[in-house]
């Protein structure tokens, strides 16, 4: 029976290409991820002709590195390396360096699994969003409690959609950090 | 936590994979779903990686269909696994970027290397630096004076036993009280006997006279205004030392006299040995020592100068003994007898700033 590459997860691809080196399924990640990896290198390159050639290079080092080391989150791996890339891209063309291409090293985020509600997550959570700065937690809130839309967020507050987005993640952010300071005491 | 509370929190941490091509296009161009717009929402709330994605995307000034053509296929080789070689990144900037456990491991290692190596240099140094030069010294003062080499390690050894007994270590206020434990005297005594004895029997070599020679010139650390009548050095120095030898022959002889009087004559002896035969030589041989950096065995021949204070050249020892004191590090001594050179009214042409 035919393997359902399209149905199989991430983790699931990655697996096959690192224990039987499967070209197919990595060919499935190059197809599902390559508008993503295109797109992360045209936000911080500005270089169409420059973001098509790393988007295949980034491909190409992970399926060599894939065989070689664990790749434990997949999303986290993509979006690292395509940084890297960016990086390494920007100082042979000896341009500057935006604070964006900032790589997080916070291996905790990986594996702090918060969608498991247990009585720990329920506790710390709770005592973090009483903690959190008011104009922090007003983002969530609207977001999240009052289930208001991007669109109507950014009309309310007069800023931009992105500028919505990237202030609730700043927030979420704040509160992971919180609960895994909490749970990890 | 309520049951809204629970629905809050799970919607926080809500997890959902990344958008596909066609939702990015679809969000683009405002044609998504009414019923998947929230789903989308909440992904972008939380990845950072389609945020981006979908601003670098914007900027695109055709479709993005046309663009992801243009992308070429990546080739995957054939990748050869060694399990026993770590697989290094190709890019420097990756190597910076591993994880930081590795890396500690590294750093552990390099620091641990660099102390190690921190530990060899320092005692590298202090061999080379403190040890090397002292072993040089001698090695320096035995070939100065070859014909007397065998006097030389001997007067090395025991100077140097002599410093380290603390002889000078525990010197009393007085300088003359200074020697007045017997063994020391007699230790003292010996040396300047055998030194005699061995200078008399082959003389003082060239290349000895020349620092000899040197060292009876004004001497750079004093002051230019000396007071010394250098006639007076020189007669005293040229004194006989064939001298020495028959007076300290007459005075063993003598020693069947009273026990008073045979004391009298070993001080005399001792005295004059100093002071008539070795005098100025003493003091020349102190200098040459000083000169050749070899202070320990300076300072033997300084100290038996110091030992009568009627010596024309007893200030001038009591200098140069300090200075080879502080040469060897000894602030304490060098203290005190800065203290009885001060007692002296001539004290003042000699250049004291040349000390701490």
């Amino acid at each position: 029976m035919p393997i359902e590459y399209r149905n199989l997860s991430d983790e699931e691809l990655i697996a096959r290409v690192q224990d039987n080196k499967d070209k197919d399924a990595q060919h499935v990640l190059f197809k599902r991820y390559k508008h993503i990896v295109l797109g992360v290198l045209l936000y911080h390159l500005k270089d169409e002709s420059a973001a098509t050639l790393g988007t295949a290079e980034v491909f190409e080092y992970l399926w060599i590195d894939a065989q070689k080391n664990p790749i434990i989150s997949f999303r986290e791996w993509i979006h690292n390396t395509t940084k890297r890339y960016a990086i390494r891209y920007l100082k042979e063309q000896e341009k500057p360096i935006p604070i964006a291409l900032e790589i997080s090293n916070n291996k905790w985020e990986t594996y702090l699994n918060l969608q498991t509600l247990n009585e720990f997550n329920k506790e710390a959570f709770k005592q973090c969003t009483r903690s959190m700065s008011p104009k922090s937690y007003e983002w969530i809130e609207m977001f999240y409690k009052e289930e208001k839309s991007i669109k109507d967020i950014a009309s309310i507050k007069q800023v931009s959609e992105i500028t919505v987005l990237k202030e609730i993640q700043a927030a979420k952010r704040q509160l992971k950090v919180c609960i895994h300071q909490k749970i990890s005491r | 936590m309520n049951h809204d509370a629970n629905v809050f929190y799970q919607s926080v941490f809500e997890q959902s994979s990344c958008l596909r091509k066609r939702q990015m296009i679809a969000l683009l161009e405002g044609r998504l779903f009414p019923e998947e717009v929230r789903a989308v929402e909440i992904h972008l709330a939380d990845c950072n990686l389609c945020v981006e994605t979908l601003e670098g995307l914007k900027s695109l000034a055709g479709p993005l269909e046309t663009v992801l053509e243009k992308i070429p296929t990546p080739n995957y080789p054939d990748v050869e696994i060694d399990s026993h070689v770590v697989y290094t990144p190709p890019s420097p900037i990756l190597e910076a970027n591993r994880p930081r456990k590795q890396r500690s491991i590294k750093l552990k290692w390099s620091s641990s290397l660099t102390l190690l190596l921190f530990l060899i240099s320092g005692v590298a140094f202090v061999y080379f630096f403190e040890i090397k030069p002292n072993k040089n010294k001698i090695e320096a003062s035995v070939s100065s004076t070859n014909n007397n080499q065998d006097y030389i390690d001997k007067d090395y050894v025991e100077s140097e036993d002599l410093i380290n007994s603390a002889v000078i270590r525990d010197m009393p206020e007085e300088i003359e009280h200074i020697f007045s434990s017997d063994n020391i005297e007699n230790s003292l005594q010996n040396n300047e006997e055998d030194a005699v004895e061995a200078i008399n029997k082959v003389g003082v070599p060239n290349a000895e006279k020349e620092i000899v020679a040197k060292a009876e010139e004004p001497n750079t650390p004093l002051k230019k205004e000396s007071t010394q009548n250098p006639s007076e050095v020189t007669k005293e120095e040229t004194t006989p030392t064939v001298a020495d030898k028959v007076k300290k022959e007459n005075i063993v002889n003598n020693s069947k006299g009273d026990s008073t009087q045979k004391e009298e004559n070993i001080k005399g002896a001792t005295v004059t040995s100093s002071d008539q035969g070795s005098k100025g030589e003493d003091f020349n041989y102190a200098i040459s020592f000083y000169e050749n950096g070899s202070y320990g065995t300076a300072l033997l021949y300084f100290q038996a100068v110091l030992k009568n204070k009627s010596h024309p050249r007893y200030t001038d020892a009591l200098y140069y003994a300090a200075l080879s004191q502080q040469a060897l590090g000894r602030n304490s001594e060098v203290k005190k007898l800065l203290n009885e050179l001060k007692k002296h009214p001539n004290y003042q042409k000699y250049d004291l700033d040349a000390f701490n």
